[in-house]
């Protein structure tokens, strides 16, 4: 799933800046406007029209800012909506991660339709389904009440603070829970904006089924089912830094229970020539054909196949984790000797790890290289790991395998993992080489 | 023992005359004690001479082109007492020299010392660079991976042979600075034979690092060669083969293989990183050989796992 946060950050803001901005702001909110209209003018059949269903809820939305302590201006913007208790508001976790990372730095506020703010605190962050909790110091007014997704198709509608222009409302349709996200994002129809993060997602009885998240754009966006918001009202952080060692152990317990998830159940098989694989091991995995277009100058052939999941977990604006990668990678010639062919081989056993991680994100890697029997093939197999540093729960893991042993033939297996529990993925990478197979 | 050397300076080198008598003139003609052969020497263009107080003296004597020193012409008799002098006669560059000035020694091309056989003669030039050819052309065709053609192979390999020439010139260049001498056989041979050793330990890293399962031999290899036998080879090269100046010998060997020096240091310290707590990119021993050859022996998945946990300790639960 692409995830396009939808979090607005001030750079972002400044990036456009003068006529420009404004012209902009001007042709985005009229498109907006333009676009509620046309959608007023087909109300759904029974329950609240988007016009209604705004009357009915702006009370509720405030927006959530991340404000530089020494500059007092702005960062970046989500939105939020009173949730369980009059002070509190619901939002998502990428719109206040920046505070979770650097609270010396960063504070939160909110800012109500009427001009009044006053400062947030934060309460819980449910780090996998990108949710969050704050809580203001005096009542915000009435909460709004949860509900669950309405069937495919049926009307929703996201309220939200766009691109810092005001409150407004986008209507769309649920287009289903994606399993490619283990059940955590439902598809939404409409047009989701920088800045309407952490705002509700309605349905026409004016029960917010879903906070807004991330979008593809094209009017392909992304919710997150409001009933993940129930658990997080048992949570109270005692600060900041116990916020930061919730989120590790979040993720790593997700981890740890999606990867055993995958590990433990069956894998429907595939082959790559002569060699049996695992396919898509789990329903969100997608696999592709990755074989390079075959010239008929070149003196060998070279089949691959990419595998990879859709539930990236945000962790910072420049980091998500929970990726995983896997490829397989055949090359066969009857024309090079084994000599040539090993060269060629060699340069294509060169997997790295994608990854924006910076310095001050993980450490280095280390590696431990050894021949493994795999079903009675000799592979050189690497596996290699680095620690996230503010999250020691969390690791990136490479491992590659490449088959030995054979003159005119190479197969290597590679597979990527981020964020994630060091055992658990270990226990795959095992699980893996037990279904790798030779068919004669 | 003479009073003076004057050096006539030939891009070969120097010719060396005693100045053993009161007077000793050169130039064009015939009758000069030392005849030159360059047609902007006058016929009698100097003369060096001893006056009244017994010290030598440079005349000029030329009609046109006279005494350059630097860019300056002087007609003045210059009186020989700060040695060395450097001026130009015409296009010739004359030195005059004190008597106990040292002259480059004579370099071997004899085939009695087997060293020097090989760099003395156009025809072991030839052959070494012949047979750089060949080995690289090997190389290139086990780097090649599709029908060879001009694109593909020929096109590299003209590359490859153009950077062995390239190479051949630029000893020949410093040879010539460190050493006075223009010598192109020896540089092209010492090229050749260096780039030769070069393809051969390129052939056996490989193997020799899938046998031990570690980048150590990869890197120790190219260590020994980069700061130890290529200095060597260029010592002996340039200092006793050629008589080159040391400093500017030494001078050129460290400016030439210090980038190459860095590159493989860096390499190591990535590898091992031994320098910061971050690393980019995973450096693991991703090498493969056809003959499957190696002192690690094959384990299997479940020893692999137990093994895998060993390079991350485990976080305790609680921080």
């Amino acid at each position: 799933m692409p995830a396009y946060c939808l979090m607005q950050s001030a750079w972002a803001l400044h990036q456009t800046s003068g006529f420009e901005t404004r012209m902009k702001s001007v042709f985005t909110g009229a498109a907006l406007l333009i676009m509620t209209l046309l959608l007023m003018g087909s109300p759904p059949a029974i329950g609240l029209d988007s016009q209604a269903l705004f009357e009915r809820s702006e009370h509720a939305l405030y927006q959530i800012r991340v404000i530089h302590r020494e500059t007092g201006k702005k960062s970046s913007i989500g939105s939020g909506f009173i949730f369980d208790q009059p002070n509190r508001l619901a939002s998502n976790y990428h719109v206040v991660s920046a505070f979770i990372e650097k609270p010396d730095t960063y504070e939160l506020r909110y800012l109500a339709a009427d001009g009044s703010e006053g400062p947030l605190e934060l309460i819980a962050v449910d780090a996998v389904h990108d949710l969050a909790v704050v809580e203001a110091d005096e009542p915000l007014g009435a909460p709004l009440v949860i509900g669950e997704p309405p069937p495919k198709g049926a009307s929703l509608y996201a309220m939200g603070n766009p691109l810092d222009l005001g409150l407004t409302i986008a209507s769309g349709t649920n287009g289903g829970v994606l399993s490619q996200t283990d059940d955590s994002r439902i598809l939404f129809s409409g047009s989701l904006n920088p800045g309407m993060s952490g705002g509700p997602t309605f349905d026409n009885q004016g029960l917010v089924v879903g906070i807004n998240v991330s979008t593809a754009r094209n009017d392909i966006s992304f919710i997150v089912p409001a009933r993940y918001l129930k658990p997080l009202l048992l949570q109270r952080a005692s600060s900041p830094e116990s916020v930061l060692e919730d989120v590790g152990r979040q993720i790593r317990d997700y981890q740890i229970g999606y990867l055993t998830r995958l590990t433990d159940a069956p894998w429907p098989p595939t082959t790559i020539r002569q060699m049996q694989v695992p396919g898509a091991i789990s329903p969100t995995v997608r696999c592709w054909d990755a074989s390079t277009k075959q010239k008929p100058e070149l003196l060998y052939r070279r089949f691959s196949i990419s595998c990879k999941n859709e539930n990236d977990i945000f962790l910072t604006d420049k980091l998500e984790v929970g990726k995983i990668l896997y490829e397989y990678l055949w090359v066969e010639s009857d024309q090079l000797e084994p000599l040539r062919f090993y060269r060629l081989y060699r340069a294509l056993n060169s997997s790295q790890f994608g990854s924006r991680a910076r310095k001050d994100d993980v450490g280095r890697f280390r590696c431990d290289t050894q021949f493994v029997d795999v079903n009675g093939l000799d592979f050189k197999a690497t596996i290699c790991a680095r620690r996230y540093k503010n999250y020691p729960e969390l690791s990136d893991i490479l491992f590659t395998a490449a088959m030995t042993g054979k003159d005119d033939i190479g197969f290597i297996f590679n597979l990527d993992l981020s964020g994630t529990d060091f055992a658990a993925a270990n226990r795959l990478i095992a699980r893996f080489l037990e279904e790798i197979r030779w068919q004669p | 023992m003479a009073a003076l050397i004057i050096e006539i300076v030939h891009r070969h080198g120097g010719q060396y005359y005693k100045v053993d008598k009161p007077a000793v003139r050169v130039g064009r003609a015939l009758d000069n004690d030392i005849i030159l052969s360059d047609p902007s020497v006058s016929p009698h263009h100097f003369i060096v001479c001893r006056n009244a107080a017994g010290q030598y003296e440079l005349h000029s004597l030329a009609d046109e082109n006279g005494i350059r020193i630097g860019r300056r012409q002087t007609r003045d008799p210059i009186l020989l007492e700060d040695l060395p002098l450097v001026f130009d006669a015409g296009r010739t560059r004359i030195r005059i020299l004190h008597p106990n000035h040292p002259v480059a020694e004579t370099r071997l091309i004899s085939c009695r010392n087997a060293g020097s056989c090989l760099f003395g003669h156009w025809g072991w030039a030839l052959f070494l660079f012949a047979v750089l050819v060949l080995f690289s052309a090997g190389d290139n065709y086990l780097s090649t991976y599709e029908t060879l053609s001009w694109d593909s192979f020929w096109s590299d390999q003209l590359i490859i042979t153009s950077i062995g020439l390239g190479l051949s010139i630029g000893l020949l260049t410093i040879n010539r600075i460190t050493s006075q001498r223009w010598d192109y056989p020896s540089s092209l041979s010492f090229v050749s034979l260096t780039l030769i050793v070069a393809f051969l330990i390129d052939q056996a890293i490989p193997f020799a690092d899938y046998f031990f399962t570690s980048p150590l031999p990869g890197f120790i290899t190219g260590l020994v060669w980069t700061l130890f036998l290529i200095p060597m080879a260029l010592g002996w090269f340039l200092i006793r083969l050629n008589h080159g100046n040391n400093a500017a010998s030494i001078l050129f060997i460290i400016l030439l293989l210090s980038p190459s020096a860095y590159v493989q240091l860096r390499e190591i310290i990535n590898h091992y990183d031994l320098m910061n707590d971050f690393s980019k990119k995973a450096y693991y021993d991703d090498n493969l050989y056809p003959w499957d050859q190696r002192l690690k022996r094959t384990i299997s998945i479940d020893e692999f796992a137990q093994n895998s946990m060993r390079i991350l300790p485990t976080v305790p639960d609680e921080r």
